[in-house]
């Protein structure tokens, strides 16, 4: 039995290091590893089914062809490459390579998925991808705007805050070991304001909730600056020291008063009295807004309004004052960094067309045109299940010619697939992850040989490389080695930058990001065009046509024009899942249970529902049909169904909505979405 | 000092990954899981605070599991206090997960025995801490010496004095509230809202142990019958029907076992089980009546299988003595030694006795019956259906002296009470902390109103 260090490199704030112990080959338990001072008891229920995740009997385990009928039969390796190589250079000579669109999203984090993009680009010599995010774009330009950068005090600063405000962020579910230092926070004092249409476990212990109408967040925190403004509760000399455009921001709130806001999100004009004082009055506050809420087509103006709030307290830069939003300070291997890289480039090389914005992915591939796309090929993502409107996207995909996808399920993208490729999982291959939270730069180690006939990605594209005609030396050269060997190189080689780190020293534990700054921003250097924080940001109106200051923009009309949608719909993610991976697992259906839709019991009373009923969820773009969860938990005229149950498991909510971008950094608004609930008259 | 899980409720986000951690650690077949996590105000009702809680077994000083097994299937690890369950020599009589209140052993189907948590009892033996208490995100779960008795009538937990090691912490956070809108959330008033609370099932349905409602049934109707005997010109007793009870009554109270060819195991425990007694004095009673009825028909076997007969029915309801009751009449109608005494009366045709038995009965039924808030419609015809079979038709014909009806009045007694026997099994409560919290949030909302 051997146990050892790694990390998860699931898109989760925690990114929780652990260790694997593994016995004959096999993953047969976790433990904790309280090295990392931010996950210090250990991973959650996700990590944990790992052990039935790794030895699963559904795992795909060999490549796969799709037969007429839609079963798949195992077929061998060299009959897979064999049909994908015909494919690719067919499609390539026929259309151009620009006809293949590649397809990569954050189902694994890690530096070798940069060996996908070398291979479309130098081997293939070109590819359609997307641009673009699903997650936190709107968010995290919002937050570049104002601040210059995304970075934010180390999880355990949280501790020292005397207010903590968790913003439309459910930590108890997304990011389960920030309530760690949430709770000793609250032990040492601390008071804790909720903001949320829902009433979450994260509100447990808080001491003010507050439940606005979703979408309106904006608002809230207008009437909030009105209120500390009017007050005389803002931070004077932070802000002539730090604050750019306070003048005309404080002009452009004046008539945001209570009354306006509350009639917008309605919030008891008290309520926001109330959070305005605390916020106001208490101090050290970090200030934590979730990512649900800048999923909005107004999300990166409501993130801004949010911000100046921390902006106009002077909660920056110290001890427990903090913007927590994301810490991008152990992505140190990367060039550009998020917002940035998600743009189209404003002058196309000609080899990549960067032209399908993931938000609007299945419209924007049916509307490629010269070349029109002709194959796709998906890794590490599940977009049937996870991009917006479900219907079509499969129209997309069910358009193309050629679909190929790397999985070690099948999800409900692998079975749109002709050919199906068996996907490593993280336990066969040694990588090296940063975290969007935590501060720490980690190794996930490979533990065991791949399992049945699995073979990375770096094997599979070394291998068609060669199939198209390159040498084995000109694949070593343009992708790596597909060996352990190939794989160790290519990490030091990233690792020479930094002599602090070495992969010796990662297989010890987490290791520091270099160059941390444990409290951001101490320095008062903010990268912005002022030099300052830009409460008034010209670069937000010259590139995204919004408002120079933070405002209140109303979402877009989600009800496209009727009334016969009077529900907001949420989706938000659970813990029971990261986005669509995990749901199936046997020991995560044990908790999770079916899929459901939470309904408060007001509106339930109208449409004459009780709990347990099966519900439709429709809207004019689809419909689904769930057991009704009657329950006090949703404010009145929100329905939530938590995303990531696949079309298999009998719910994919994005059937519901609708692919279009926010306001600024091409994320995704799929939370502009509105549905009517129904009971299911015994034809369930 | 003993060692034993400590929770904090304020710490718990109910992230369920204790339940995952000890599936990895025990490869237990989801759904079943050893250890579950309980919601106090699941559904959130505004102005009250809500609580998760992570219970599997707390390895109690006292376990009442081990007292009440009647196969010896559990023992207790003499070095870390572990209560251990043998698969290998558990019976599948499920009357553990009646006696535990705290919900923990747990029957599985399809190996037709019962498994629960085993504290991880080889990593405590190699200095470790159980699986769940390790890996718990939060560190709400540990593992420690246990040093205050807190966890007694602790909310949701039972009041039983069993000393479970299990230490909770911060109980109060259930009461921890944050200044919000109710009527964000709801224009319901109260009794509304009360009435969205679901009650949680309750483990014992009669339809599902109908074998123990036959058995038992069977055992009354044999003893008053024999006991009947005593009295001059009862209906005697035909040996070849008594011997096809006796086979059926074995019959039944074998094959509802998980494991039926385990079944002599039963008798194992007769120093503290009262399965285990019951079982023996079934055996016993069997043995001395067939003697009495196909070997000699001295009175001494006769007076001996009837004291058998009333320690056996004794021992009956001593089983159920681990159940709560649903009902508050100081006795069931459907009790076994009323039924008994009942049948009794009825073959010895002495008149006075059958009234005045059927007559308490019939006071006992109704009584109950005027505490039950809500009936349906069939659960009413039932019940009228039962006191008129069971009550009124036995009565009349007794009263009345109607002779000729003597078979009728028997046969609609007999269907009458078997009615009522299904019903008692009904109106068994196993108390578990699910249970507990409900009630706690019950009261708590009545309190408000």
């Amino acid at each position: 039995m051997e146990i050892y260090n790694t990390a998860c490199p699931r898109n989760c704030y925690s990114t929780c290091s652990f260790k694997v112990v593994v016995d004959g080959g096999k993953v047969i338990n976790v433990k904790p590893n309280p090295n990392n001072a931010a996950t210090p008891e250990g991973v959650c229920l996700k990590g944990i089914s790992y052990v039935e995740r790794a030895n699963s009997p559904d795992r795909i385990l060999f490549p796969h062809k799709r037969n007429p009928d839609g079963s798949f039969s195992r077929i061998s390796w060299d009959e897979a490459y064999s049909i994908i190589t015909q494919k690719l250079i067919h499609f390539r000579k026929e259309y151009g390579a620009q006809s293949v669109l590649f397809y990569a999203a954050s189902g694994m984090s890690g530096l070798l998925n940069e060996i996908s993009g070398r291979f479309w680009r130098k081997i293939y010599g070109g590819a359609t991808t997307v641009y673009g995010n699903l997650c936190w774009p709107a968010g995290l330009e919002a937050t570049r705007l104002t601040l210059g950068e995304n970075k934010h005090n180390v999880p355990w600063d949280l501790e020292n805050a005397k207010l903590i405000v968790l913003w439309g962020k459910n930590s108890s579910e997304s990011n389960i070991q920030e309530m760690i230092p949430i709770g000793k926070a609250v032990d040492n004092g601390a008071k804790l304001i909720v903001v949320d249409p829902r009433r979450t476990d994260s509100s447990q212990r808080a001491h003010l909730l507050i439940q606005p109408k979703p979408s309106t967040d904006g608002a809230l925190a207008l009437a909030v600056a009105h209120l500390l403004i009017k007050n005389g509760w803002v931070d004077t000399d932070f802000i002539a020291q730090n604050v750019s455009g306070y003048e005309q921001f404080a002009s452009s709130v004046k008539d945001c008063n209570p009354q306006w806001a509350s009639a917008i999100c309605d919030v008891p004009v008290d309520f926001i009295h109330k959070l305005a004082e605390a916020i106001g009055t208490i101090k050290p506050m970090t200030l934590i807004p979730g990512y649900g809420m800048q999923r909005y087509s107004n999300g990166g103006q409501t993130t801004r309004c949010l911000l100046a709030l921390s902006v106009l307290t002077g909660n920056i830069g110290k001890p427990g004052a903090c913007w927590h939003y994301a810490n991008l300070q152990s992505y140190v291997f990367d060039d550009v960094l998020e917002p940035l890289c998600y743009y189209p480039p404003s002058t196309p090389d000609g080899i990549i067309r960067r032209s399908i914005a993931t938000a609007r992915l299945g419209a924007d591939m049916l509307a490629q045109d010269n070349p029109p796309l002709k194959m796709v090929w998906v890794e590490r993502g599940n977009p049937i299940t996870q991009n917006p409107n479900t219907s079509k996207v499969l129209e997309a995909f069910r358009k193309l010619e050629f679909r190929v996808v790397v999985e070690q399920f099948f999800t409900d993208t692998a079975l749109e697939a002709d050919i199906v490729l068996p996907a490593k999982n993280m336990f066969e291959q040694t990588d090296i992850i940063g975290s969007y939270w935590n501060p720490y730069v980690q190794l996930v180690q490979k533990v065991v040989e791949p399992a049945g006939e699995v073979k990375t990605e770096v094997t599979i594209y070394h291998r068609l490389a060669q199939d198209l005609g390159f040498t084995k030396e000109q694949a070593d050269q343009v992708l790596i080695p597909p060996t352990d060997q190939g794989v160790t190189d290519f990490l030091n080689g990233k690792l020479s930058a930094f002599p602090q780190l070495s992969l010796e020293q990662l297989k010890q534990g987490p290791v520091l990001a270099p160059g941390l700054e444990e409290i951001a921003f101490t320095d008062g250097v903010f990268r912005t065009p002022s030099g300052k924080i830009e409460l008034y940001s010209q670069q937000a109106a010259d590139s995204w046509g919004v408002n120079p200051l933070p405002s209140y923009d109303v979402g877009v009309d989600a009800t496209e024009g009727s009334n016969a949608y009077p529900l907001y719909l949420m989706s938000p993610n659970t813990k029971n899942r990261i986005h669509s991976q995990f749901g199936n697992l046997s020991v995560v259906k044990m908790v999770a249970g079916e899929p459901v839709a939470l309904i408060n019991p007001d509106d339930a009373r109208e449409r004459g529902i009780a709990n347990g009923d099966r519900v439709r969820v429709y809207n004019s773009r689809g419909e689904v049909v769930v057991t009704a969860d009657v329950t006090f938990a949703n404010r009145k005229g929100c329905v939530t169904i938590p995303n990531g149950w696949w079309r298999t498991q009998g719910c994919s909510v994005n059937l519901l909505s609708e692919g279009r971008e926010t306001d600024m950094g091409h994320g995704t608004a799929f939370h502009d979405n509105k549905v009517e609930v129904e009971k299911l008259n015994g034809k369930a | 000092m003993e060692q034993g899980f400590i929770f904090d409720y304020a710490k718990c986000v109910g992230c369920h990954a204790c339940m995952v951690a000890c599936y990895a650690e025990n490869s237990t077949q989801p759904p079943l899981s050893w250890r579950q996590v309980n919601t106090f105000n699941g559904k959130k009702i505004p102005g009250h605070g809500f609580l998760h809680q992570s219970l599997a077994c707390n390895h109690c000083l006292d376990a009442p599991c081990l007292k009440a097994c009647p196969a010896v299937a559990y023992t207790r690890d003499s070095v870390t206090g572990a209560v251990i369950h043998h698969a290998e020599r558990c019976i599948g009589c499920k009357y553990c997960t009646w006696a535990c209140p705290f919900d923990t052993p747990k029957f599985n189907i399809s190996k037709g025995v019962v498994e629960k948590c085993n504290f991880c009892n080889s990593r405590l033996k190699d200095g470790g801490i159980p699986a769940c208490a390790e890996l718990c995100p939060t560190g709400a779960l540990s593992f420690g010496p246990i040093t205050v008795e807190r966890s007694v009538g602790n909310i949701g937990l039972s009041y039983q004095v069993i000393r479970p090691q299990l230490n909770t912490l911060r109980d109060e956070v259930s009461n921890s509230l944050p200044q919000m809108d109710t009527a964000a959330t709801t224009s319901l008033p109260m009794d509304d809202v009360v009435k969205q609370l679901v009650e949680p099932s309750h483990k014992i349905h009669s339809f599902d142990e109908w074998p123990l409602v036959l058995f038992t049934f069977i055992a009354s109707a044999m003893s008053g019958w024999l006991a009947a005997q005593l009295i001059e010109g009862a209906l005697p007793v035909n040996r070849w029907v008594f011997g096809f009870l006796i086979a059926i009554g074995a019959m039944l109270s074998t094959f509802h076992l998980g494991k039926p060819f385990r079944a002599a195991r039963a008798l194992l425990h007769v120093r503290t089980s009262w399965l285990s007694r019951e079982i023996l004095l079934f055996g016993l009673f069997s043995v001395l009546s067939l003697a009495y009825l196909f070997v000699s028909s001295h009175n001494v076997w006769l007076i001996a299988s009837v004291f058998v007969a009333v320690l056996m029915l004794g021992a009956i309801e001593m089983v159920y003595s681990v159940t709560t009751k649903a009902y508050s009449t100081p006795l069931h109608s459907a009790n076994t030694i009323l039924t008994a005494l009942a049948f009794a009366a009825i073959f010895a045709s002495a008149t006075s006795i059958v009234v005045v038995t059927l007559a308490a009965k019939a006071i006992l039924y109704l009584l109950r019956k005027a505490n039950v808030r809500t009936m349906s419609a069939m659960y009413s015809l039932t019940s009228l259906v039962r006191f008129i079979l069971g009550c009124f038709v036995p009565m009349v014909v007794f009263a009345f002296g109607h002779s000729q009806y003597y078979w009728a009045a028997l046969a609609s007694f007999a269907l009458g009470e078997l009615i009522d026997r299904f019903d008692y099994y009904n109106d068994l409560r196993v108390e578990t902390p699910t249970h507990n919290l409900y009630k706690s949030l019950l009261s708590r909302l009545k309190r408000v109103k």
